[in-house]
């Protein structure tokens, strides 16, 4: 048995064995051909670009819209196996250097892939993995392997891959995959992507778990936790079978609880509201009991490049439409600490996470965010919409990005483009400096939400995907409870709205304390509304603020969290 | 007929993707045949392969020079300075 960590992706439980997708064996054995063989070699070429396309196209007809990630990378796919220049290169080196049309081919986009690699732009090196894939698919064709078919499995299984390419996931048979465990990746890879549309749990940023696991293992893939078990022996086994067992009769038991309100027994009523990153999650947000959209991440529309003012309406127009009259939280471009970063910023930083990201991108980078801003003004006219600038962390930087949306807005209004007459702006507070200023920002934003992931991160000075210092990642530090029950009393005064969009809000064990702390507003990810709408249902308020003030008065976070998982676990008897 | 002149990439992000998809879209349209080098470069590609034109990394700012020859040179050469001037439409 072997635990191994990962970053969590997409929840849920699942316990299968193990499908592992290596890569494929693609030795290319004849590399030189005789002249005559020119022309049936040309031909095998053309036949073979001609079927990947074929292949491509069903493809991109099977997949459902809740896959449009996927779509559009096949699509790519497709248009460059019709592409007229490597036509021209692979028929020149069959033609001119006799070489077989497979040896061509990986000669061919071997140049290719080695040109993109090496761009400085981290988008287009990005699309050498594209170029891996069509190369593999035209040498599956050519050395006469079996053609990619959707593959079907007899039982539930588990896929452990190094990393999915998006052919790969599409070539799935969808309904026996119960999970997946992936080397590479993070929250905004497809594998994460594909597996919250999929509504299966995924784990990813396992690192060598394809080399660790064999076919037929048996895995446990915990989606809420992060963690992977390799062949668990018959304790753990059966805990989770328990766990995996309690949330399937909890979410068959939800479809009669799922209208029911979220409301105390003393009769306060908490607002969940859904975290989402695709307006394609907004259905099933809804159906989880979503009162709207607590949190809008856009960063995925930067996936490839990026987008353009029209891009952002349009995605934005889905959501409001998908959100029928209720709200949506558009969050500003949170990106640079991450992937994103060296091609907005155009420079390597040595600390990223403290370096120029979020709304300090977007401040030096004014067009950047006026693209994003005008399609949220824009989109007001749809439903009702609010902006969230991230990551503020001083009084000017907030009036800063007020002017721009203000300037904006007149612009907007200077071309006859029509717009809601108000658009709430409001704040994360997730760096101290902010929280420990709240009462002052109060009388300039809307609204205030507490991004307690970076709060956390922040106020510890932990990076929590840091194994060696993870342990030091305590949401119920003091200090850290100080800091929100400081944030929710100064907004109480101001008279405006505080919610929490943190992860913190979605975990169990933290609801009691975070009610007692003063929040009525929760964002979460919409699994999680089931799960913490029960636990509001069976409590007071009296009760919960006893609970926070007993956490704030204890010396350490370990004491609060025996404390809370407690009572938690009797409030959900099966989920501990 | 052959036509060559300078051009310069203006709009933000260069020719990524999407403006490569446009790019080979339009010049796809005609006869002629197109291509696209570097200023002063060696090297030129050709502007109807998505492959090609997106293997040049070409930046914002980058000054590239733009070989049309056929007979519908003319039109060609106006719709693609056209494109790259509207700035492929991202703006």
């Amino acid at each position: 048995m072997e635990t191994i960590k990962g970053i969590p992706v997409s929840p849920g439980i699942s316990i299968a064995s193990v499908v592992i997708l290596r890569a494929d064996d693609l030795r290319i054995h004849h590399r030189f051909i005789s002249k005559d063989k020119i022309e049936s070699e040309v031909r095998r070429f053309e036949r073979a670009t001609r079927r990947a396309a074929r292949d491509l196209d069903a493809q991109i007809g099977s997949l459902g819209d809740e896959l449009m990630i996927a779509k559009q990378v096949l699509q790519t796919h497709r248009d460059m196996m019709k592409d007229p220049g490597l036509h021209r290169d692979v028929l020149a080196r069959i033609e001119e250097d006799l070489y077989s049309a497979a040896y061509s081919v990986s000669v061919v986009l071997g140049e290719y892939h080695g040109r993109f690699e090496k761009m400085e732009s981290e988008y287009l090196a990005e699309r050498a993995h594209d170029i891996k894939d069509i190369e593999r698919k035209l040498l599956l064709l050519l050395l006469g392997k079996r053609r990619e078919k959707r593959q079907i499995f007899d039982e539930d299984v588990v896929i452990v891959s190094h990393n999915l390419t998006p052919s790969q996931t599409a070539s799935l048979a969808k309904e026996k995959v119960v999970g997946f465990a992936v080397d590479v990746g993070g929250r905004t890879s497809h594998t994460a992507i594909m597996a919250r549309a999929l509504q299966v749990p995924a784990v990813v940023g396992l690192k060598e778990i394809s080399r660790k696991v064999a076919n037929g293992d048996t895995l446990v893939i915990d989606g809420y936790a992060g963690e992977v078990i390799v062949n668990p022996d018959g304790k753990v086994l059966s805990a989770y079978r328990r766990k995996a067992k309690y949330s399937e009769r909890f979410f068959n038991e939800l479809q009669e609880e799922i209208s029911w309100p979220a409301e105390t027994l003393d009769g306060y009523e908490i607002t969940l509201s859904a975290n989402i990153e695709l307006p394609e999650e907004i259905s099933t947000a809804l159906e989880w009991g979503a009162r709207g959209v607590g949190l809008y991440r856009t960063e995925f529309l930067y996936e490839s490049g990026v987008p353009d003012e029209e891009m952002h309406l349009k995605t934005y127009r889905k959501a409001v439409k998908a959100l029928r009259g209720r709200e949506l939280v558009i969050r500003t471009l949170d990106a640079g600490a991450d992937k994103f970063h060296e091609e907005f910023v155009g420079f390597e930083e040595p600390n990223p996470f403290l370096g120029c990201r979020s709304i300090r991108l977007c401040l030096q980078k004014p067009e950047l965010f006026r693209g994003q801003v005008r399609a949220a003004l824009r989109v007001s006219v749809y439903g009702p919409v609010k902006i969230m600038l991230p990551m503020i962390s001083t009084v000017e930087e907030l009036r800063h990005a007020k002017e721009i949306i203000a300037d904006v807005r007149e612009e907007l209004t200077r071309e006859g483009i029509e717009m809601a007459p108000r658009v709430p702006v409001g704040i994360m507070v997730e760096v101290p400096s902010i929280a420990l200023i709240i009462d002052r920002v109060a009388d300039e934003v809307d609204f205030f939400s507490i991004g307690t992931n970076d709060l956390v991160q922040y106020s510890l000075a932990v990076d929590r995907v840091n194994e060696h210092v993870a342990h030091l990642y305590q949401p119920a530090h003091p200090g850290i409870l100080r800091l929100i029950k400081e944030v929710i009393a100064a907004s109480n005064r101001a008279g405006i709205q505080v919610s929490i969009c943190g992860e913190m809000c979605s975990e169990p064990a933290y609801v009691l304390l975070l009610m007692g702390l003063g929040l009525r507003h929760f964002s979460l990810s919409p699994i999680a509304i089931p799960t913490v709408k029960r636990i509001i249902r069976q409590v007071t308020i009296t009760e919960a603020s006893e609970v926070a003030e007993q956490c704030l008065n204890s010396e350490q976070a370990s004491e609060s969290e025996v404390l809370l998982s407690r009572r938690a676990s009797k409030l959900l008897p099966d989920f501990f | 007929m052959e036509v060559e002149l300078k051009i310069k990439v203006s709009n933000k992000y260069g020719l990524h993707a999407r403006a490569s998809t446009a790019l080979v879209q339009t010049a796809a349209r005609f006869d002629s045949a197109v291509h696209l080098g570097r200023e002063g470069g060696e090297e030129f590609v050709d502007a109807k392969s998505i492959l090609g034109i997106m293997s040049m990394g070409a930046e914002c700012g980058a000054d590239l020079c733009l070989k049309v020859d056929g007979i519908d040179a003319e039109e060609a050469v106006e719709a693609i300075v056209a494109l790259f001037e509207r700035k492929f439409d991202e703006e």
